[in-house]
C-alpha cells in the first residue's frame, strides 16, 4: 500500500483496476513526472528533477520586477533581509556573467562550501547552509543541468547593505557562528520515504531557510527549526510549519500537504503568495508524486514548535 | 407658556438659538454619524464580497479534497466548478462598491483598474467553466491541468489584487 492507503498497482497509468478512472488518470498525471527509469536519463534530465525539488532556483529570476519574461536564471533579483539588500547572481551558462567560467568542482564548492572560484566567501543569503547536505552526485547533474539553460550576459550586482555586512571577509566569522558543512546522514530508523523527504526539505528544498527564525548573527534559531519566520526573505512571512495543532500544520493530513506542493491549494481553498508560489509553480510542482509525500512524511515528523508567527511578532 | 415661545411677532428680534443648535446638530451628524453610517456601510459591503470570495474558497477546496484523497465523487467536481463561475460572476458586483473601512485585504487596484480585475474574474469564470466542460464531456485526463489553469486564475488576481499575507489584516 502506498502512503495514501491505494495499492501500488493502482498508480500505473492506464491500469484497469481503481476506485475511479478518474483517479487512475488523476495518478497518470501526477506521476508521469517520474515515467522512466532513473538509469535512462541523461545528467542534465536527472539535474533538472534536482532543479525541480530546489524550487526551481527562482530566487535567481527576477520575477517581481521583470514579470513573467524576466531573463530566466539571470539573477538580480534584490532579497531584502534585516541586514540589507542583496541580489541573487547570473546561474546561466554565461562565460562572463554567469556560470560559464565554473567548472564542476567549482560548483560543488560553492553549493557545499559558499566560496567561489577564487576563494571569497558568498553572503548567506545564498542558502549554502541547506546546499551543502546535497549529494555530489545531485550537484553535479544540476550543474549539468544549468549547462542547458540559455546563456544570458547580465552582470551580478553588489549588495546594497552597510558595512560590515556588505564585507565578504566578515562572512568567514559568520560561518564560524551558523555554518555546519557536511552531506545529509540518512537516518536507519526512519523509512527510505522519511530520509528522502528529509534529504529534499534540509537540502535542496532549503525549506529551513525561510521558515526558520535567524539569531542576531543572522544565523537559523536551530531551537525554532522550521517553526516560521517574520522576516522571510523580501520581508515576506514564512509559516511555522512544524506540526504544531495551533500555529502550524498539525491540522494538514499527509494528502493536504502533497496536494499543496502540487497545487500551491491550502486545505481551506485558497491559493498561495509570494515566492512560495513561485517554488511550487517553477519547481515543487513538477516533482514526483514520491518525492512530495517523502517531504509531507518528513514535516510531519518533525517536532510540533508553538510558534505564532504574525508581522510584529519578530519571529 | 407655549404661546409665547411660538409668538409670530415679527417686531421681536429673531432667535437665532435654534438655527446655531440646528447647525450644531447637522454638524455632529457630519462629524459623527455620517462617518459611523458609512463605516457601517463599508462593513457590510466588505462582508459581503468576502462571502462571495470565501464561496470560491469552499468549492476550491472541496475539488481539492476530492482529487486529493481520492474520492469516487467526480461528478460533484463539475458542481463545484460551476458554483465557482456562477460566484466569479458576481465578484465584479460585489467589489462595486469602493468599501475599504473595516478588515480588508482589498488593495485600490480594484478600483483603479476596473478592467483588469474585470478582466481577471473573466479569466476565473472561463477556467472554472472549462473545468466544469472536462468533467461533463467525461475528459477525466484534462481535471487535473485544468485545475492548475483554474488555481494560477486565482493566484494571478491575488498577486495583483489582494494585499501580501504580511500586510494582512488577519496577520496585525
Amino acid at each position: 500500500m502506498t502512503p495514501l492507503g491505494f495499492p501500488k498497482q493502482e498508480r500505473v497509468a492506464g491500469g484497469s483496476i481503481g476506485p475511479s478512472a478518474l483517479f487512475a488518470l488523476l495518478l497518470a498525471w501526477l506521476v508521469a513526472p517520474v515515467a522512466g527509469a532513473e538509469g535512462d536519463l541523461t545528467a542534465a534530465q536527472r539535474g533538472q528533477r534536482v532543479f525541480e525539488s530546489a524550487g526551481g532556483c527562482s530566487c535567481h529570476t527576477n520575477y517581481p520586477e521583470e514579470g513573467a519574461d524576466a531573463p530566466w536564471l539571470a539573477g538580480g533579483r534584490a532579497l531584502s533581509t534585516p541586514f540589507g539588500v542583496y541580489y541573487s547572481s547570473n546561474i546561466t551558462p554565461d562565460p562572463t556573467t554567469g556560470l560559464g567560467g565554473f567548472t564542476q568542482d567549482d560548483f560543488l564548492r560553492a553549493m557545499q562550501e559558499g566560496l567561489s572560484p577564487e576563494g571569497h566567501n558568498y553572503f548567506p543569503i545564498f542558502p549554502y547552509t541547506a546546499f551543502t547536505k546535497m549529494s555530489d552526485s545531485d550537484l553535479r547533474d544540476l550543474f549539468a543541468f544549468l549547462k542547458t539553460v540559455p546563456p544570458i550576459e547580465r552582470s551580478n550586482q553588489a549588495p546594497e547593505a552597510p558595512a560590515p555586512f556588505s564585507w565578504r571577509w566578515t562572512i568567514t566569522a559568520w560561518k564560524w557562528l551558523n555554518f555546519k558543512p557536511g552531506r545529509q546522514v540518512p537516518d536507519p530508523t526512519q523509512s527510505a520515504a522519511w530520509n528522502r523527504g528529509a534529504y529534499l526539505v534540509n537540502g535542496p528544498g532549503h525549506c529551513g531557510e525561510c521558515h526558520t527564525p535567524r539569531t542576531l548573527t543572522g544565523g537559523l534559531d536551530r531551537g525554532l527549526w522550521l517553526a516560521g519566520s517574520a522576516e522571510g526573505p523580501e520581508g515576506e512571512l514564512a509559516p511555522n510549519i512544524t506540526p504544531d495543532d495551533a500555529t502550524g500544520i498539525g491540522d494538514w493530513s499527509t494528502a493536504d500537504l502533497v496536494w499543496y506542493l502540487e497545487t500551491g491549494f491550502k486545505p481551506d481553498g485558497d491559493d498561495t503568495q509570494g515566492l512560495m508560489a513561485e517554488l511550487i509553480e517553477h519547481g515543487f510542482s513538477d516533482m514526483s508524486r514520491p518525492d512530495r509525500e517523502g517531504i509531507a512524511d518528513y514535516l510531519k515528523s518533525v517536532p510540533p514548535i508553538q510558534n505564532e508567527v504574525h508581522r510584529d511578532s519578530g519571529q | 407658556m407655549s404661546l409665547r415661545i411660538v409668538s409670530t411677532d415679527k417686531n421681536r428680534p429673531m432667535n437665532r438659538r435654534p438655527w446655531i443648535t440646528g447647525l450644531l446638530l447637522i454638524g455632529a451628524w457630519g462629524f459623527l454619524g455620517a462617518p459611523t453610517a458609512q463605516a457601517a456601510d463599508d462593513e457590510a459591503w466588505i462582508q459581503y464580497r468576502q462571502s462571495v470570495m470565501s464561496a470560491i474558497g469552499a468549492d476550491m477546496a472541496g475539488i481539492g479534497d476530492i482529487l486529493k484523497n481520492g474520492l469516487p465523487l467526480t461528478k460533484n467536481i463539475e458542481f463545484h466548478a460551476t458554483a465557482i463561475a456562477t460566484n466569479a460572476r458576481l465578484v465584479a458586483s460585489a467589489f462595486s462598491q469602493r468599501a475599504e473601512n473595516g478588515q480588508t485585504d482589498a488593495l485600490p487596484d480594484i478600483w483603479q483598474k476596473t478592467d483588469a480585475f474585470a478582466e481577471a474574474t473573466d479569466e476565473m469564470r472561463e477556467a472554472a467553466e472549462q473545468l466544469a466542460a472536462a468533467v461533463a464531456e467525461g475528459n477525466d485526463a484534462q481535471i487535473g491541468p485544468r485545475v492548475k489553469t483554474l488555481g494560477k486564475s486565482c493566484g494571478s488576481c491575488h498577486k495583483t489584487f489582494r494585499k501580501p499575507k504580511k500586510d494582512s489584516y488577519k496577520n496585525k
